[in-house]
């Protein structure tokens, strides 16, 4: 009895401290939210073309679930080999992190004025600082830049504090799935995309 | 980070996750074999020949080359372009026509709003060749075809125009 209600404060007390981390929310909330923002009003967004700026908080929703589902994703993986990953605060880290994403739109839309893109911002942001990318595995992977691996090397530090494994299984973990994760996504836009040009 | 794992998962919650683990390796299995199945397919080169389709409105003019629109009656984001195309004009495309091929429609479809304007022509794909024979799949982007049925080339639907050339 005694064992039982030591677990139950033990989980009650890891509870609360995990719900803590929803306080670190409304700051990659306003971030992604000024951006979509941002590019709705500016017209930059080609899959919303004259969209109302108000439809930003539907990308903002999007991004939470996105990083629900890559911490869903990471909690499912480290399960099967019996550790637990404690899911808000993976997700929070996820969200605080994707604020990289953001920050790659505002550095994209610096000074681009039609010239071709200087080697810094290639560098930084991968071959989506050069314009469109044509064909499913080139959109897949056109932001594969330093902030890219920059994301990865966080999320795989985080990660690595929480599962206990060492920093350079989580690395190896982190950027293989984010390798096959692309791939797929590749995979998935060139089916979606056939033969036509995009 | 200091929320560290409390406990290990129940070995329920590992056989779980092994199989749901098992299950998205499968799925990905399966997006790569639909992948090199459609790419090893044999694709025709897109060719304009107008016995192929179904003329609902004849072209105006003739020029040395037609700009086919993709377009599907149902998708806000190709009437959206067509406005575009037309609203440039034939400038925009060195003097090709400007025609519709209503894709991905089983049904004949309903006269075009404003198809007195596109000089070459509306056209019905009623036998799913932009598709099933080309490959193409996205809606709204332009083919551009030579006199002889030639295509010259392909502009997305997201591509910009002006002075893009035939």
């Amino acid at each position: 009895m005694d064992r039982a209600a030591g677990r139950i404060g033990t989980k009650g007390a890891g509870d609360a401290r995990a719900w803590r981390w929803l306080l670190a929310l409304p700051l990659p909330v306003l971030a992604w939210h000024t951006s979509l923002a941002h590019e709705l009003a500016a017209g930059t967004l080609a899959s919303a073309p004259g969209a109302d700026p108000a439809a930003a908080w539907v990308g903002v929703a999007a991004a939470i679930a996105s990083a629900s589902a890559e911490a869903g994703f990471y909690g499912m993986l480290l399960a099967a080999c019996g550790r637990r990953l404690p899911f808000v605060p993976a997700m929070t880290v996820i969200l605080l992190i994707s604020m990289l994403e953001p920050a790659s739109t505002w550095i994209a839309s610096l000074g681009s004025g039609g010239a071709a893109a200087p080697l810094w911002k290639l560098l930084l942001l991968g071959a989506r600082a050069a314009g469109p990318s044509h064909g499913g595995f080139a959109a897949a992977f056109r932001s594969l830049g330093i902030l890219a691996i920059a994301r990865m090397l966080l999320w795989a530090r985080a990660l690595a504090a929480w599962s206990g494994a060492s920093g350079r299984a989580s690395l190896a973990l982190v950027a293989a799935a984010w390798l096959v994760s692309h791939l797929a996504l590749g995979g998935l836009l060139a089916l979606l995309w056939g033969r036509s040009a995009t | 980070m200091s929320d560290r794992a409390p406990a290990a998962p129940s070995p329920f919650a590992v056989a779980i996750n092994r199989v749901a683990l098992f299950v998205s390796l499968l799925v990905l299995a399966g997006i790569a074999a639909f992948w090199w199945s459609d790419r090893t397919r044999h694709w025709e080169t897109p060719r304009w020949d107008a016995s192929r389709f179904a003329c609902l409105r004849a072209p105006g003019r003739a020029a040395a080359a037609t700009w086919m629109v993709a377009f599907q009656p149902d998708c806000p984001h190709c009437r959206a372009r067509l406005a575009d195309l037309l609203r440039r004009g034939a400038t925009s495309r060195a003097g090709a026509c400007l025609g519709v091929l209503i894709v991905d429609s089983p049904r004949r479809p309903e006269a075009l709003e404003g198809a007195e304007r596109l000089d070459g022509g509306v056209w019905w794909d009623s036998l799913g060749i932009w598709r099933s024979r080309w490959g193409h799949r996205v809606y709204g982007e332009a083919l551009s075809f030579a006199d002889d049925g030639r295509l010259l080339r392909v502009i997305g639907p997201a591509q910009a125009v002006d002075a893009a050339g035939p």
